[in-house]
């Protein structure tokens, strides 16, 4: 139940690309694969903690005013990753920027502090958080990777081909759209594909 | 002074528009633009949260939290006491989040009241407006411009105002803007795994396009 | 007292915020150390690019106009003196730190603050690779020590007249970058006013 929980998170239910959630950081921080990762990385870290913190106490938390107290909550580990990267990985601090206070109002966390954490036991909350976590690290890395390698022929920060010039369009603001916009397009393509293959399956049966 | 307000108005309605060019408030952009009425009425009410929480956090921030001579706690308890001792500044998110969570029940519960039908048309939406990336957004940018220049002469209400207010109109700008288009869209022949959200964000593609050609302006 | 009474609730919204107020407050003080030392070893990295000569930096805030550090040698002696320009760039403030010696040259800039458009005015700012990726996860190629951006490189030597932007290359002025004419002007204008800010505030005739 734990690993479908976890798996959950990372393709049937990732958050990215199926429930459109967290689409600001996604957009944003995608601008290389570093950053993404990154990104992912603590917004994962906010998430198993909040879940995990929400699960707990979600017995003494009055349904009045159960949003405010899942905001304090996140908001306090937010505030503990922001000191962490302050204090131990300046440069990447700085390459979030604005992004690190945001996790707080990524709906990806509240969503699921809100719509699982709230109604479920310990272990599998923090399961569920690590999946989402890692499912949106995975959509952000393979965004991160699109956007970098096209628009600044690079992967890591190394060059990848050299003496070819990039397109810098997607660097820029509107290659974030582009790219998450085909990407949705091809995702639902290979689901209408799948599912008039099973249709066909099933009526041939 | 109204020469510098202009600029930091106009900055961030168009060079700096919130959506198409700092990715904030991307969620009720693709969410709520499927039409003009309903996304005039969000842009209206983030555009009066986006104002007074600029407003309310200012004041917070620069009288609570930061270690400046003006902090209130260096006030009462000061003399001689360093004022750096007084750094609250790492509890901005926490304090702003609840602020904002505050001051967007106040608006929910003035719109029951003064207006029925508004509340019926924004629905959901406005307590999204909480987690709207934008609002907490534009807060932090007011109060990060004083904390980065240190000693120089930290941004004003009036400028943080400017910038609060601004940022809603930019976001309500483009939320009319793709609201306007995809009523249109609904009658074009689109490829069916394009429909929906792909197309939206395409669009938006065009749309960050086209205001990177005001990056010069200012 | 009813179940869902409006003090029950805040007192339970406060005793989860005070509990967040202590995790957070005891985190802040067992990081603020370090947080401090990260903000003063950027700082100090810049001026030991821009002074490569100094070993020890001295803050003089008497400034009328301009803040700046004296850079002194193993004796005590000043070898130069650093100082902060800004200017507006294309669609950010550019930050630059400069460092000069006695006569009045450059011996060195590092733009600490930048936010122009990623590709052409951040050109301003990078370090040509050594090595592609393909090399890189093999392990090929040098690392060796990060060189430093071209366009910071060019300054070194040059005085406050050789401070004009120049489209193409040049030895006397100061090559622009390709498809940044606006930050490359920015930063030129950062670095010269500062100067001659320095100049006109301590008198130094050069």
């Amino acid at each position: 139940m734990i690993v479908q929980t976890f798996t959950k998170g990372i393709f049937q239910r990732n958050p990215v690309f199926i429930l459109l959630l967290g689409l600001c950081p996604t957009l944003a921080i995608s601008t290389s694969v570093k950053n993404a990762i990154g990104m992912g990385v603590a917004a994962t870290f906010v998430l198993v903690f909040s879940n995990l913190f929400v699960s707990l106490i979600k017995n003494l938390i009055p349904k009045k005013i159960r949003i405010p107290c899942y905001i304090v909550v996140i908001a306090t580990f937010v505030t503990l990753v922001e000191l962490f990267l302050e204090a131990y990985l300046p440069d990447l601090n700085a390459s979030l920027g604005l992004f690190v206070p945001l996790i707080v109002v990524n709906c990806i966390i509240l969503g699921r502090a809100e719509a699982f954490a709230s109604r479920n036991p310990v272990s599998l909350s923090m399961a569920d958080g690590l999946g989402m976590g890692v499912g949106f690290t995975l959509a952000l890395v393979l965004l991160g990777a699109i956007r970098e390698v096209l628009g600044s022929n690079a992967l890591l920060g190394y060059e990848l081909i050299p003496g070819f010039r990039p397109a810098m369009i997607m660097i820029l603001p509107p290659g974030a759209f582009l790219t998450i916009g085909f990407l949705l397009g091809f995702f639902a393509l290979i689901r209408a594909r799948r599912e008039k293959r099973e249709r066909e399956m099933t009526k041939s049966k | 002074m109204i020469g510098e307000l202009l600029i930091i108005f106009i900055g961030v309605v168009l060079v700096n528009n919130f959506v198409l060019v700092k990715f904030l408030g991307i969620c009720p952009y693709i969410g709520v633009s499927k039409d003009l009425k309903s996304a005039t009425g969000m842009g209206v009410a983030v555009i009066f949260v986006m104002t007074m929480a600029s407003a309310a956090t200012w004041l917070i921030y620069h009288y609570l939290l930061a270690p400046s001579p003006s902090n209130i706690w260096f006030r009462i308890l000061g003399d001689g006491i360093d004022p750096s001792s007084f750094n609250f500044a790492y509890l901005r998110t926490i304090v702003f989040i609840l602020v904002i969570a505050a001051l967007v029940q106040l608006v929910e519960m003035i719109i029951t009241k003064t207006s029925p039908a508004l509340h019926h048309a924004l629905g959901i939406y406005l307590p999204l407006i909480t987690t709207n990336c934008a609002v907490l957004g534009v807060t932090v940018l007011n109060i990060d411009i004083f904390f980065k220049e240190g000693q120089a002469v930290p941004w004003s209400l009036l400028k943080s105002l400017t910038q609060g207010f601004g940022a809603g109109v930019g976001f309500t700008l483009a939320l009319i803007l793709m609201a306007s288009i995809r009523e249109r869209l609904e009658l074009a022949d689109i490829p069916p795994s394009l429909r929906g959200a792909p197309i939206a964000f395409l669009v938006g593609a065009l749309m960050s396009m086209a205001f990177l050609g005001f990056s010069g302006l200012i | 007292m009813a179940k869902d009474s409006i003090i029950k609730l805040g007192l339970i919204l406060m005793v989860i915020c005070i509990v967040a107020g202590v995790a957070l407050a005891t985190t802040y003080s067992l990081t603020k150390n370090r947080i401090e030392e990260q903000l003063q070893s950027q700082q100090l990295d810049a001026l030991k690019v821009v002074l490569p000569r100094a070993v020890e930096f001295s803050k003089c805030n008497s400034g009328v106009d301009i803040d700046y550090y004296e850079g002194l040698n193993d004796e005590k002696g000043i070898v130069g003196y650093a100082f902060i320009g800004e200017s507006k760039g294309y669609s950010s403030i550019i930050k630059v730190v400069v460092g000069i010696d006695q006569e009045g040259t450059i011996t060195g800039i590092k733009i600490t603050e930048q936010k122009e458009t990623p590709g052409l005015g951040t050109q301003s700012v990078e370090v040509p690779v050594t090595r592609t990726f393909w090399q890189a996860i093999l392990g090929k190629g040098e690392s060796g020590e990060p060189s430093r951006p071209w366009f910071e490189d060019q300054f070194v030597g040059k005085v406050v007249k050789d401070l004009r932007v120049i489209t193409g290359k040049t030895d006397t002025g100061i090559q622009a970058l390709t498809g940044a004419t606006i930050t490359s002007k920015a930063v030129t204008k950062a670095v010269r006013e500062s100067i001659e800010k320095f100049l006109k505030q301590n008198k130094l005739n050069k």
